[in-house]
């Protein structure tokens, strides 16, 4: 059936606008602290690397208060996280509109990760105080951190939207993958800096794309671990086309999805 | 393109197959091949080219887990019908209409829709349980494209159609299931579609709802929307639709108009006995209705009997002649062997205090009551059998109607002061051997009181003479579940309403008889249009 409304994202503004609205809701209705929850994980991973890397390993040497290092770390760490998760689980969890209403379902990995916008933000207004909090000079730059979280969150939604489709016909991606960003978080660059890793080992971040977010991040904040113009050009171009040809296969097994599901 | 030209196709399939896969990937070798199949790049490249049109053999080269959901389906429905499908459970109803809706895409074939369809599927897939009803119907609306702006236009109107007003702030997961799909149904049908598909999501909701839909949804056809129906209430598919297609097996197996559809559906995919099949129950009481009748007056009747209904039932009939007898020794008639100089002007039978009718040559006739029939006079026939009803009636009794089941059962419905009873099964006299009595209940019956008024009733039903627990309120049409099927005590059925009965308060009483053939065909046993006085 051609539908020359399917991929006007415009016509189906207020679904998305209602779905987002959904999303959020969703996740903190009938809590007592309601969005509070959403800052308890960073909170805590921050103590975590804190102590671990602050304070242990030795990895940590710079001018630059490790709280910071910590937060901008985590600042886009926890929106791929996130979008990540929620754009892999959204048809699975949408199962009852898929099935029953025609609404095109590439709305659903974008709803559900555009939702994760509103945790960011939580997360950036206290990175921000921190910033206050401490002696470090705040960068102007700062205010051009949401468009660079957009494509933080690209990056999240590329890898998503394959697993989206997947998850489909098996649900297994949806347990393997809590498992995965455990390990990643530790391998990424999150609770260091890349210059703070030794020469021996940097192979790992180098081939980690997340680590050129990681760098980018701490850039763009602090002015630090500025990322070469060639990792972060194979980085951009490693994720558009992860997006473009996951958007690709979720559009050629869409039809599918209603039966499978 | 013109817009209002009433015969333009605004829905169009060719050759459309569906295949599913019978199993899921459970086992290690199925997942290697799922993952085979979304992987392949070969395939993804040949259907975007050729566009889902295979030849004809591959549409016959099915792996041994896989089966057609749909097969060969050719539908062309043009704008202003109202197109009613019907079929059995897994005929391929809903997935037919999934397709037409654009949920889900057929394995082979092509659908050309040039209206936005919007498709009732399911009731409230939208809803969000912590949402509050208010919240809700922002979400669903928007999910079907409203802006707020259209929505608040229509809140108003479809919170009253719902009548759900003092719950419009609680969260829909307090709500009963009736109340979060009279709020869905008011919002769906506040959208004024081109094309809606309705695929069974009347049944929930009560009486009352249902018709305000139904004549909302007929309001909106009439303004020139276009229907695609299913259900399986013929009621409701006659009332809806105007064109009727019966599914079987995945293909369409009829289009035309609705009653034949509805009448072909329910006699060849339900078994069910049509009601002129019935009639000529009634017409045998006609052909074989005795001449010159003598009505013994009331003074032959026992006067330690009261039976006010009994001249009436003879007047009724013209069917028999009753004499008082007064003894209550047992005797019965035996006619067997010497039957052509047993034609007994006046024989006397007592059998067992109860009803029953006789049979001659086979075809069931006049009727008894009590213990005290008469043989019917004016024909000579071969054989007469007599058939008691198992239970013992109460002297006032009237015997409304009986007759044979298909399999040749007999019943009879009679009526006393406040109670209906149905017997099935009984004794049989007139054989030097009395057979088993042959006992049987029904799991299934349905009442219809008042047809035309919306007013509850309440009845009461009895088993075998004890009043069941449950007092049933009726308005309209009610089946009742009975776990009587093969019961062996199972004797009689009582239905008791309003302690009196009304001229044409009940108007229909039908029996569903669903395990009694192994083939699980539902039969419709119907029994009689009573219409009496009252008493």
């Amino acid at each position: 059936m051609s539908n020359s409304e399917t991929y006007n994202i415009w016509f189906y503004r207020h679904t998305i606008k209602a779905l987002i609205y959904r999303e959020i809701n969703q996740r903190y209705k009938q809590a007592a602290f309601g969005w509070l929850w959403s800052l308890i994980r960073p909170l805590l991973v921050a103590i975590v690397f804190t102590f671990i890397f602050g304070n242990i390993s030795g990895l940590y040497s710079s001018e630059v208060p490790y709280s910071l290092i910590v937060f901008t770390g985590l600042l886009p760490w926890e929106l791929f996280s996130n979008v990540l998760i929620k754009s892999t689980t959204s048809i699975i969890r949408y199962k009852k509109l898929v099935t029953n209403v025609s609404t095109p379902k590439y709305l659903f990995p974008l709803v559900a990760s555009f939702s994760c916008l509103f945790e960011f933000f939580i997360l950036y207004a206290i990175t921000i105080l921190i910033f206050l909090g401490s002696n470090f000079p705040l960068n102007t730059n700062i205010l051009y951190y949401p468009i660079f979280a957009l494509t933080v969150l690209a990056a999240g939604l590329s890898i998503g939207i394959w697993l989206a489709t997947c998850t489909i016909w098996f649900r297994d991606i949806k347990f393997a993958i809590g498992n995965f960003l455990q390990i990643l978080i530790l391998i990424t660059p999150v609770g260091y800096s890349t210059i703070s890793i030794p020469k021996e080992f940097s192979y790992i971040t180098d081939l980690n794309p997340l680590s050129v977010i990681m760098d980018s991040s701490r850039y763009i904040m602090l002015g630090i671990n500025k990322p070469a113009l060639s990792s972060l050009m194979s980085c951009t171009v490693f994720f558009l086309i992860l997006l473009f040809t996951g958007f690709f296969f979720f559009d050629y097994k869409k039809s599918k999805f209603a039966d499978i599901i | 393109m013109n817009y209002t030209e009433p015969n333009q196709i605004i829905i169009q399939t060719s050759d459309i197959y569906k295949k599913f896969r019978k199993g899921e990937f459970i086992s290690l070798k199925s997942t290697f091949r799922g993952l085979f199949e979304i992987f392949n790049p070969y395939k993804y490249l040949l259907t975007n080219q050729q566009n889902n049109s295979k030849s004809s053999k591959e549409i016959e080269d099915l792996k041994e887990d896989e089966f057609f959901a749909l097969k060969n389906i050719n539908l062309e429905i043009k704008k202003g019908e109202r197109v009613g499908i019907i079929g059995k459970n897994g005929a391929g109803k809903s997935t037919l209409v999934k397709i037409l809706a654009g949920i889900t895409k057929p394995s082979f074939g092509e659908i050309t829709t040039s209206r936005r369809i919007l498709p009732l599927i399911s009731l409230g897939a939208g809803f969000d349980e912590q949402l509050t009803g208010k919240e809700n119907i922002y979400l669903l609306g928007a999910i079907y494209q409203l802006s707020k702006k259209d929505i608040d236009e229509r809140y108003e109107t479809l919170v009253d159609f719902a009548e759900t007003r003092e719950f419009m702030n609680t969260p829909i997961k307090r709500y009963s299931k009736g109340m979060k799909a009279r709020l869905a149904m008011s919002l769906i049908l506040s959208f004024n579609p081109e094309v809606l598909i309705v695929d069974e999501v009347l049944a929930v909701g009560d009486v009352a709802f249902r018709k305000k839909c139904i004549e909302k949804i007929i309001e909106m056809c009439d303004e020139g929307m276009t229907l695609i129906f299913i259900s399986h209430s013929m009621g409701r598919v006659r009332a809806c639709c105007n064109r009727g297609i019966i599914m079987r097996k995945g293909e369409i197996a009829f289009d035309g108009e609705v009653e034949e559809a509805i009448e072909n559906y329910l006699s060849n995919d339900m078994g069910i006995i049509k009601e002129k099949k019935i009639a000529t129950v009634e017409k045998k009481i006609e052909i074989l209705k005795p001449q010159n009748i003598e009505i013994i007056r009331e003074k032959n009747i026992n006067p330690g009997f009261e039976r006010p209904t009994l001249i009436n039932l003879i007047q009724h009939l013209d069917a028999g002649i009753f004499e008082s007898y007064p003894g209550n020794g047992r005797k019965w008639l035996d006619i067997s062997g010497n039957s052509n100089d047993v034609f007994l002007d006046d024989a006397t039978l007592f059998i067992n205090k109860a009803g029953g009718y006789f049979e001659f040559d086979g075809i069931s006739s006049s009727i008894f009551l009590g213990a005290k029939p008469y043989l019917p006079l004016g024909n000579n026939p071969r054989t007469i059998e007599i058939w008691a009803l198992p239970h013992e009636p109460s002297l006032s009794q009237t015997l409304l109607s009986y007759g044979n089941f298909e399999d040749g059962k007999k019943f009879a419905i009679t009526f006393s002061r406040d109670e209906f009873s149905l017997a099935v099964g009984g004794y049989r006299y007139g054989t030097k051997e009395i057979s088993d009595s042959i006992k049987y209940g029904f799991n299934q019956i349905s009442i219809v009181i008042n047809k035309n008024k919306d007013e509850t009733n309440e009845i009461l039903l009895f088993l075998n003479g004890d009043r069941i627990e449950n007092t049933y309120k009726i308005a309209g049409e009610k089946k009742i579940s009975l776990n009587t099927i093969f019961d062996p005590n199972f004797n009689h059925l009582g239905i008791s309403y309003k302690n009196k009965l009304y001229k044409g308060a009940i108007s229909i009483f039908r029996i569903y008889d669903t395990a009694l053939s192994e083939k699980n065909i539902l039969k419709n046993y119907f029994a009689n249009k009573f219409r009496y006085n009252h008493l």
